[in-house]
């Protein structure tokens, strides 16, 4: 490629590069300000999140649109075009975060017409840690760091006991008292809401650490120290 | 310089004009006027170039003196020539002087530059157009040790943050300042403003960490003092509305929730009080210094607690040298700090145990310690137990009517008279707080107090 055109397709990389973070940007605050909307009992703020899920579908459809332009007029090769298409789908998995995190400030909408369960200590625990592996996946991401990627992978393990733990506790309270039953469920689910932002946190760590060894894990347990299932 | 195909051409024509002359005037006077033209030419072509390389040797000179300039060698002297080509010469020293002087400022310039840069407290990097890192200063090294390693990256890549990139590169596409937090290796917490700046960006790292941290230990404490103050006023809400309800009707009932209204409104005063003081620490007043003879203040102070500690069933004690030096400083902290300790004493210590109060001399001024037979103080809370509020065992120290800040404030107090306290204890055994006081100035070695304030961290 001619020292010209690859300069410009330079250029167009980290274009996408920046939209794909600056996105993240918005999922982390999503999930961030929902679970705020959860401790301070702030339906606004929920509400914010809840509209805030246009701007992350926007991104998504953006920037599906930019790479597929970007594959048309350049016709990359090799690590670009791997490049393009690890983009393409982490792109989908933040997309999916942030619906995630609009259906956690639904469910907070709902939740703050009651009176709280109980003092929240496992969720908010819980939405920090995944907020941290979506950022760690990302810098992982920026500074091409496999063992990185492998490390917030591992993460995810504890982010599903957590979630047992949360809805064991919550069972207890419901069989406890017929009351609580609705707002137990609710909590169930945003549990469930923050497993799965922690598996597509996941996800994004996987396709970065294709991006960097070239070598598809998705599916491997071994290399990545998990155990089963 | 005319080229010699072209120069022998243009003589053949005349010579060949001549020949034709001679053959057609065909005489003897033909003849000797043919040599003579023919001689004449061959002086004319002759003088001709030697007077073409005499006019050329200075401009060859010229050109050779420039070349030299040129390649930046010193150059060989030229011959004084004629006037136009030394006047030439003389025009190019002087272009070369100008130069050689608009480099020199440059250079301080930028050696200038490179010196704010190095002794900048900021890391600053400096990002070009094509999105990679052009320049660093080694405050930025210092702060952000993978720079090092990398050659041109990016700024994602130098910092291993995904944030600090994004700031870069909306800086340098929306053409507004950005801003970005990043937490180093080493423990650091850094503000991160990204400036558009020649269609890169110019980076700059602000290390915030003490700041941020006394931001964190306030947050904190104002948590903390928020909790503490709503426990009594809740259980003393609750108290009064039960009686007001119609529990005055019930005579064990009222008397039980009057006995808790009390209680907490002491404990309510007891933090309030605490908090006052801790904050009037705080805000710097300075000290009084007033001749204060400790042994008597010990001796005022065990007295006023010798009923408490009957009650307790603990045995109190003082001992004080009989050489003690004068001592400077402020009665109320002194009573103050003895008070604290005392209580916590007693408060610690089981039935039967004993807690004696020593004054003693040292080498620097004097030593206090107060020492117990009481549960002790494991090690792992040892160097956190003077923080605001920090307690071992929560609920024993609320059910005896602690606030939680009294070791902190004696701590305080301790420092406000330029001295320092320190503990050891055993778990089971019992614990020794020694408070040391330096002595006046004109004794003993090192003497000397302080009377202003340090507002401390905890």
């Amino acid at each position: 490629m001619s020292p010209h055109l690859r300069h410009r397709l330079d250029d167009d990389l980290r274009a996408l590069s920046d939209d794909l973070l600056a996105m993240g940007a918005v999922a982390r605050k999503m999930i961030h300000d929902a679970l705020d909307a959860l401790v301070r009992r702030d339906s606004d703020l929920a509400r914010a999140v809840i509209a805030r899920d246009k701007e992350v579908d926007r991104l998504d459809t953006d920037l599906d649109a930019k790479a597929v332009e970007m594959i048309l007029r350049h016709q990359p090769m090799g690590s670009d075009l791997r490049y393009i298409i690890g983009v393409i789908e982490m792109v989908t998995d933040l997309e999916r975060i942030g619906d995630e995190a609009k259906n956690i400030a639904e469910r907070v909408v709902v939740l703050n017409e009651e009176a709280p369960l109980k003092p929240y200590i496992d969720l908010p625990s819980m939405a920090a840690t995944v907020e941290r592996m979506v950022g760690a996946a990302l810098d992982c991401l920026v500074r091409r760091d496999a063992d990185g990627a492998l490390a917030v992978i591992r993460e995810d393990d504890a982010v599903d006991a957590l979630q047992d733990q949360v809805q064991r506790e919550l069972l207890t309270y419901m069989l406890d008292d017929k009351g609580a039953i609705t707002r137990g469920l609710h909590l169930t689910f945003l549990a469930a809401h923050l497993e799965r932002i922690g598996d597509h946190a996941t996800n994004i760590a996987e396709t970065t650490y294709f991006l960097v060894k070239g070598q598809n894990i998705r599916h491997t347990d071994g290399l990545r120290g998990k155990g089963s299932g | 310089m005319e080229s010699a195909p072209r120069l022998a051409a243009a003589l053949l024509v005349p010579v060949a004009v001549a020949l034709a002359v001679v053959a057609a005037l065909g005489d003897a006077t033909a003849a000797h006027l043919a040599h003579a033209g023919g001689i004449g030419v061959v002086a004319a072509i002759v003088a001709g170039r030697l007077l073409a390389r005499a006019a050329h040797r200075p401009l060859h000179a010229l050109r050779t003196h420039l070349e030299a300039v040129g390649r930046g060698e010193s150059p060989p002297s030229l011959p004084p020539s004629s006037g136009e080509a030394a006047e030439i010469a003389a025009c190019a020293a002087r272009l070369c002087r100008t130069h050689e002087e608009r480099e020199a400022t440059l250079q301080r310039e930028r050696d200038a530059l490179a010196q704010v840069l190095d002794r900048m407290a900021e890391g600053v990097m400096v990002v070009a157009r094509d999105g990679r890192v052009a320049r660093t200063n080694p405050a930025i090294e210092r702060l952000v040790p993978r720079l090092a390693d990398e050659s041109q990256p990016t700024p994602g890549e130098a910092t291993g943050s995904h944030e600090v990139q994004l700031a870069c590169s909306r800086a340098i596409t929306t053409g507004q300042v950005q801003e970005a937090r990043l937490t180093t290796d080493g423990g650091r917490t850094l503000l991160v403003t990204a400036a558009p700046a020649g269609g890169g960006a110019v980076v700059v790292f602000h290390d915030i960490t003490e700041m941020h941290r006394a931001l964190e230990v306030r947050r904190d404490f104002v948590a903390n003092a928020s909790h503490e103050l709503k426990t009594p006023v809740a259980a003393i809400l609750g108290g009064a509305e039960t009686l007001a309800n119609g529990g005055l009707a019930d005579p064990v009932a009222a008397a039980r929730f009057t006995d808790t209204i009390h209680r907490h409104a002491k404990r309510l005063a007891r933090l309030i009080d605490d908090l006052l003081a801790l904050s009037r620490l705080e805000a710097g007043t300075t000290v009084e210094r007033r001749p204060v003879a400790l042994a008597e203040v010990v001796a005022e102070v065990c007295d006023l607690m010798e009923e408490p500690f009957r009650t307790a069933g603990v045995a109190l004690t003082w001992h004080a040298d009989p050489d003690l030096p004068p001592w400077r400083g402020d009665r109320r902290s002194v009573e103050e700090i003895l008070t604290n300790l005392l209580d916590n004493a007693r408060a610690y210590t089981p039935k039967g145990g004993e807690v004696e109060v020593r004054v003693t001399r040292t080498a620097d001024g004097l030593a206090l310690a107060v020492g117990d037979t009481g549960i002790g103080i494991g090690a792992d809370h040892l160097d956190r137990i003077f923080e605001r509020f920090y307690r071992v065992d929560p609920a024993r120290s609320r059910a005896a009517g602690g606030t939680g800040l009294g070791l902190a404030l004696v701590k305080h107090l301790v420092e406000s008279l330029g001295g320092r306290i320190e503990v050891a204890s055993e778990v089971g055994v019992g614990s020794t707080f020694t408070v040391e006081l330096p002595g006046d100035e004109g004794w003993g070695v090192g003497g000397g107090g302080r009377t202003a304030l340090r507002a401390e961290r905890m």
